[in-house]
């Protein structure tokens, strides 16, 4: 994974464990025009690559490709892309550009430089997309159709990005406080995040390292707005209780929760509606780590999955950093802190995004 | 593993039409995309109509269509559990273009929240979900070559998993046209198989939205 805490896993976790947010000023967003300057940007992209996304993306696919089988099929989930290159097309009037946006470059580009020979996907499903890439995965190899599924989730910032949400006021003046009583918006993030999804008898039989095991995935729609969720969660609690039957589980089988907490108030509180309702006579702990990396849009999902998959093997779950004063739904299952978790850690990971779009997937530890 | 079609409709310059069971018509539209043309297409009005982008309008449209041939009635109010996936950048593209060409003529302060709004690839599915109340999965899936063949690969192995949704609406568009398919889960049996492969096989050859609409606006071709 690629985090504004820098390149690789480690350095992702132990950042987001430590409690310091990514989230700053940065002189890319004027002031004047916007509601803040705040965000989680990535230090230093090269700037050698055509876009900022492929800035980001470029060494990530290097590191990783001794990893990916060449049989892999590949998901590559984004919101936006290379919208950077649609803005120097707009910018300059260079029609040819413009054409160069289109996701599909991108994605022949990660296939070729991962030297991948399976079937590759765009998949899109708003802040949602990796997540629903996620399942699709899971769909796909639990079906015997592909053994093997590289899913890339990457977003990048950009003028047009914070543009739109800074026009939906859908930005925090300061930085992202989610499950919060005084949140006041999203901070925006960027990364990219990989997980291969595999057949377990062929990961144990390449004695893979197996970050965990996906129990259960389900994606749904609200069918309610284009850019606030249902204010009851019952899209979300409807999209839980799929993959907890998925997984032949129960909600006392859910030890933690990674909520989407994007830390607006609307967000947060449809959550805390879905969780109640679902989880409500176990209350699991939750927390978010859009207080830490911002809010990843397209990578959210599988990074999120990732850092939980981590937490599983460290029986810790991060802190909700900026959740300094739990908002009453979210008082005592929101800590700013770290906290432990024993035994048969299963954690429930959700995602949410414009149009309605929700996602669930149950981790569990490897046997 | 299979899916079988239970309806299609498309809409292109000048002529919308639609294939299933129940309902199958031809309808010419005076002006590309001028769908408020067909009579008693939307059992209920779809708020905001007038203020979508044509694209969201057309596959609002093509989903009317389809759901009434297909015998899903939409009763207001009630939930559907059908997956809708959607492939076809175009739209999107443009639209972005437009968002920030907006932006950037405003002097770079605000851009137009109504437009920004239809700036993801699954805007037009999201208004399809709100209007006709689907509650599946609403996914963007471009696949690398052939995308509708994807589209229904991802269908049939969706419907298939437990606890699927009940049917699946699968569209595909660019600027000038929009298809609209209602797939089902097949049964195991020989025929379902065969329809489900033979259009598969079709499908991969088709490379934009127009070459499948003048194929499946033969109705033998999805073996109704």
């Amino acid at each position: 994974m690629v985090t504004p805490y820098g390149p690789g896993a480690d350095a992702g976790w132990n950042g987001i464990v430590s409690g310091h947010s990514a989230i700053k000023g940065n002189c890319k967003f004027s002031r004047e025009v916007f509601i803040t300057q705040n965000a989680a940007m990535i230090p230093g992209p090269s700037g050698t690559e055509r876009s900022r996304l492929m800035d980001i993306v470029a060494p990530a696919l290097e590191s990783i490709r001794p990893r990916v089988p060449e049989d892999a099929a590949l998901l590559l989930a984004t919101t936006t892309g290379e919208i950077d290159l649609l803005e120097r097309a707009v910018i300059g009037g260079l029609p040819e550009l413009l054409e160069q946006a289109h996701p599909r470059n991108l994605l022949n580009m990660v296939k070729k430089r991962l030297g991948i020979r399976g079937p590759a996907e765009v998949i899109s499903a708003a802040c949602a997309s990796s997540a629903a890439a996620l399942a699709r995965a899971a769909d796909m190899v639990s079906t015997g159709r592909n053994r093997a599924v590289l899913v890339a989730g990457c977003d990048a910032l950009s003028e047009f990005v914070f543009a739109g949400f800074s026009t939906l006021m859908a930005l925090s003046p300061t930085r992202a406080r989610p499950f919060d009583c005084r949140r006041d918006g999203l901070s925006l993030g960027e990364a990219a995040a990989f997980a291969l999804v595999m057949e377990p008898e062929r990961a144990y039989a390449e004695k893979r390292d197996i970050n965990a095991r996906i129990m259960g995935w389900a994606s749904a729609s609200d069918a309610n707005h284009m850019t606030g969720p249902s204010r009851e969660g019952e899209g979300l609690a409807e999209t839980i209780k799929k993959a907890l039957r998925m997984a032949g589980l129960t909600s006392r089988d859910i030890t933690s929760i990674c909520a989407h907490g994007t830390g607006t108030v609307y967000n947060d509180a449809m959550e805390m509606k879905a969780f109640n309702s679902v989880l409500g006579n176990v209350p699991a702990p939750l927390y978010s780590i859009k207080g830490s990396t911002g809010h990843t849009m397209g990578a959210a999902g599988v990074l999120e999955a990732l850092i939980a998959a981590e937490s599983i093997k460290k029986d810790t779950i991060p802190p909700t950093v900026g959740a300094e004063e739990p908002h009453a739904d979210a008082a005592g299952r929101v800590s700013d802190q770290c906290r432990e978790i024993k035994d048969n850690h299963t954690v429930l990971t959700t995602n949410s995004g414009f149009g309605g779009a929700n996602s669930a997937i149950i981790l569990g530890a490897t046997q | 593993m299979n899916a079988v079609v239970r309806a299609v409709a498309g809409i292109e310059s000048g002529t919308a039409f639609v294939r299933g069971k129940e309902l199958d018509a031809e309808y010419p539209l005076p002006a590309p995309y001028e769908i408020e043309s067909i009579p008693q297409l939307f059992p209920d009005p779809v708020k905001n109509f007038g203020r979508f982008p044509r694209h969201v309008r057309a596959a609002c449209a093509a989903c009317a269509l389809a759901l009434k041939a297909a015998d899903i009635r939409h009763e207001k109010g009630e939930r559907r559990d059908i997956a809708l996936f959607a492939a076809g950048y175009e739209p999107t593209l443009t639209i972005n273009r437009e968002f920030f060409k907006d932006y950037l003529d405003a002097g770079r302060t605000m851009g137009r929240g109504n437009l920004f709004i239809y700036t993801l690839p699954t805007s037009a599915i999201a208004e399809v979900s709100i209007h006709f109340a689907l509650t599946g999965p609403a996914i963007f899936i471009e696949a690398d070559s052939a995308p509708f063949e994807r589209l229904l690969d991802v269908a049939a192995q969706m419907l298939h998993q437990p606890y699927a949704p009940d049917a699946a609406v699968l569209f595909w568009q660019d600027m000038e046209k929009t298809l609209c398919v209602i797939a089902g889960p097949g049964s195991d049996g020989l025929e379902d198989n065969k329809r489900h492969d033979q259009l598969q096989h079709r499908a991969a050859k088709w490379r934009t939205p127009g070459e499948a609409i003048r194929h499946l606006k033969h109705a033998r071709a999805v073996g109704f």
